[in-house]
């Protein structure tokens, strides 16, 4: 149930003022910690936030062209779980503290569990060239615990498509003068992919936004439904829809483009914190120590 | 003593099914807890989805009476630490430690609480696979808390969705999966129920197989072979195994009355067995809603339900000596003072924002 739902609850937010007044603390307390942790490293280039958004934004696409390369292919579910995942994970940590290049598997095999798609480590990790499997398979294996850590355990996330599935079913019962739904579904799937990559998940909820998305599919012809059969607040909902459509196909934001990702991974480079770095000699260290205490009755 | 984030260890309960549980004390609040914890190391495939789905079930639910509550959830070196509600005891300890048998007031009001438990399960869409006496845990005011969502699963009601066969307890477990179901319903729960309530009036298990087939076995003996359109003899496993064609045994036989209370009582006893008979049928879909079940006559036929004050609060391990050795130690006057004390290290983080205090 959505309404008590810890997405409800934590994860869902007023406006996007409050989402990028999320992403400042990240960024801005990452870059204290940082000095204050190597005062001996001068001259450290931090991304923006700005940056970090294009980073995220960027690997919110690899997410889903990799989803999309399973055979068999992974639910549209587990896809968009994962998204959130990667949302959620970077409004409480910064991209230079754990790079979503490393990440965004991690969120991936997360997802796939909790939505019930079992695959084993070693299956999934056969999306990789041979030579990086071993490697990608004990960096996931390591940061499941962080991640679930930084989603303060919240682990369900609610997606659009199964109240999309109900209303579809509801207008063909109600309206039965309408369209027919189902010509309608492609379109409005196609509306859910592009959601993903916006901001509506975490202010909106999962039903109003299949809402959106079969509203925005019908051309305006569901007005009719939303009007007569969805009870008194129906401005209200239609305003929100339309702030829904609004937010997923108005602003077209121009794809980051590869050489861009590139500079930045580059800059990453520089002030990405070593202690996360898989390649870094204190990684290795802090790994050693954390696995030192654990040995108790 | 021994240190978990923010609890100090006082004893050992038992081994979960994922997991040590500890006996714990909040330090700040003194609030009495159980920890179970959940190791991750040497794990194939990494956090168990039985862990995850324990979280996700228990996370996404409101508060009910009759659930355990989660409390919280940190984690704790290459693991994690569940912080659930503390509970005195369960179901299967009362069934065995009582002097004297239950009475039927108290059975009432037991099923009351699992069925209210179960119904609030069941409108989350949460099915929990594995109810048996063991997981219904009772507190120290001797209410009646379903725990371990372990094997939890949010159902959907998606026709064709496939889940594993291999969940529930062997004398819990619903007759479809003993037939190697993969496509089951909420159903299986309240097959279980049945068996509990069964085993509450009987004081002895309803279906006690001693393995997967002499449990169809005993299943079979009381319901009478399977016949076409119940649902059984489309299943995977339903031709690998023949019994010998049996009739049904009214449950009136095998739920023979316990305590002399119900023999004066002819009405209650009868309207005990029906409830029963509604749990214990091989069609999933007919057997009785927990919440209409909370609905049936039982519940309204003298004796009432007891009140939790009237059940029995049995010690928790009342043979088991090493929690309770831990415990005495935790309250021994002989322990030197600072060995006793809390350190104030511990403390300090969540006093350092109060406008007085001075370190």
């Amino acid at each position: 149930m959505f309404h008590t739902s810890t997405q409800r609850k934590y994860w869902t937010f007023s406006s996007e003022l409050e989402l990028n007044a999320f992403r400042e603390v990240v960024n801005s307390s990452y870059i204290e910690c940082f000095r204050d942790n190597f005062p001996a490293k001068k001259d450290v280039k931090f991304l923006t936030v700005e940056e970090e958004s294009r980073l995220i934004e960027y690997y919110e696409i690899v997410l889903m062209e990799v989803c999309d390369k399973f055979r068999p292919p992974v639910p549209g579910a587990v896809t968009a779980t994962a998204v959130a995942y990667l949302k959620r994970f970077y409004l409480k940590t910064s991209v230079m503290d754990h790079p979503p290049r490393e990440m965004f598997l991690v969120f991936l095999y997360m997802a796939c569990k909790v939505e019930e798609h079992n695959i084993s480590v070693d299956r999934f990790v056969e999306i990789l060239p041979a030579d990086r499997r071993e490697k990608t398979k004990e960096f996931i294996l390591a940061h499941e615990l962080l991640l679930m850590q930084r989603l303060s355990f919240h682990l369900t996330v609610h997606n659009p498509y199964r109240p999309m599935e109900g209303f579809i079913i509801d207008i063909k019962t109600r309206c039965p003068n309408l369209d027919d739904p189902e010509k309608w579904r492609t379109k409005a799937e196609e509306f859910l992919r592009k959601a993903l990559l916006t901001n509506v998940l975490l202010l909106y909820s999962p039903s109003q936004i299949a809402l959106a998305a079969l509203f925005n599919a019908s051309e305006g012809s569901l007005a009719c439904y939303i009007e007569n059969d969805l009870g008194e607040h129906n401005e209200r909902m239609l305003r929100q829809i339309n702030l829904i459509i609004a937010g997923v196909s108005g602003q077209v934001k121009p794809a980051v483009s590869k050489e861009h990702v590139k500079s930045l991974e580059q800059k990453l480079k520089g002030c990405r914190n070593p202690e996360n770095n898989p390649d870094n000699k204190l990684f290795k260290k802090k790994k050693a120590d954390k696995e030192q205490p654990m040995d108790e009755g | 003593m021994e240190h978990y984030g923010q609890y100090t260890i006082l004893g050992n309960i038992g081994e979960g099914a994922h997991g040590i549980v500890f006996k714990a004390k909040h330090i700040e609040s003194g609030e009495i807890v159980a920890l179970k914890k959940v190791p991750l190391r040497k794990l194939e495939d990494g956090i168990p989805n039985t862990a995850l789905r324990e979280i996700k079930a228990l996370q996404e639910i409101e508060d009910n009476q009759n659930v355990v509550k989660l409390i919280d959830v940190f984690p704790y070196g290459t693991g994690f630490v569940l912080v659930f509600e503390y509970m005195l005891s369960d179901l299967s300890e009362v069934l065995r430690n009582s002097d004297k048998p239950l009475t039927e007031a108290q059975i009432k009001s037991y099923m009351l609480m699992l069925l209210k438990g179960v119904a609030f399960c069941h409108e989350n869409s949460i099915m929990h696979r594995d109810l048996k006496p063991a997981n219904l845990l009772i507190s120290s005011t001797g209410h009646l808390k379903i725990a371990d969502f372990g094997l939890a699963r949010v159902f959907r009601n998606e026709a064709n969705r496939q889940y594993s066969h291999q969940v529930a307890t062997r004398w819990y477990r619903a007759p479809e999966l003993l037939y190697g179901a993969r496509q089951y319903d909420e159903g299986v729960d309240l097959w279980a129920v049945g068996c509990i309530f069964g085993e509450l009036l009987n004081n002895s298990p309803l279906f006690p197989g001693e393995s997967d087939i002499t449990q169809l076995y005993c299943v079979l003996r009381v319901l009478g072979t399977p016949t076409q359109g119940q649902g059984m003899t489309e299943l995977p496993d339903y031709n690998k195994i023949v019994f010998p064609e049996m009739p049904p045994i009214p449950l009136e036989t095998i739920v023979p009355d316990v305590s002399p209370e119900s023999f004066e009582n002819y009405s209650n006893r009868e309207q005990a067995i029906d409830l029963v008979k509604r749990f214990l049928v091989y069609p999933s879909k007919e057997r009785i809603a927990a919440s209409e079940a909370l609905l049936h006559p039982y519940f309204f036929t003298r004796p009432l339900p007891a009140h939790h004050s009237e059940l029995p609060i049995p010690a928790r391990n009342a043979r088991r000596t090493s929690g309770r050795g831990q415990l005495r130690r935790a309250f021994d006057i002989d322990v030197p003072l600072e060995k006793s004390l809390v350190n104030p290290a511990l403390l300090v983080h969540n006093v350092a924002g109060m406008p007085n205090f001075q370190p």
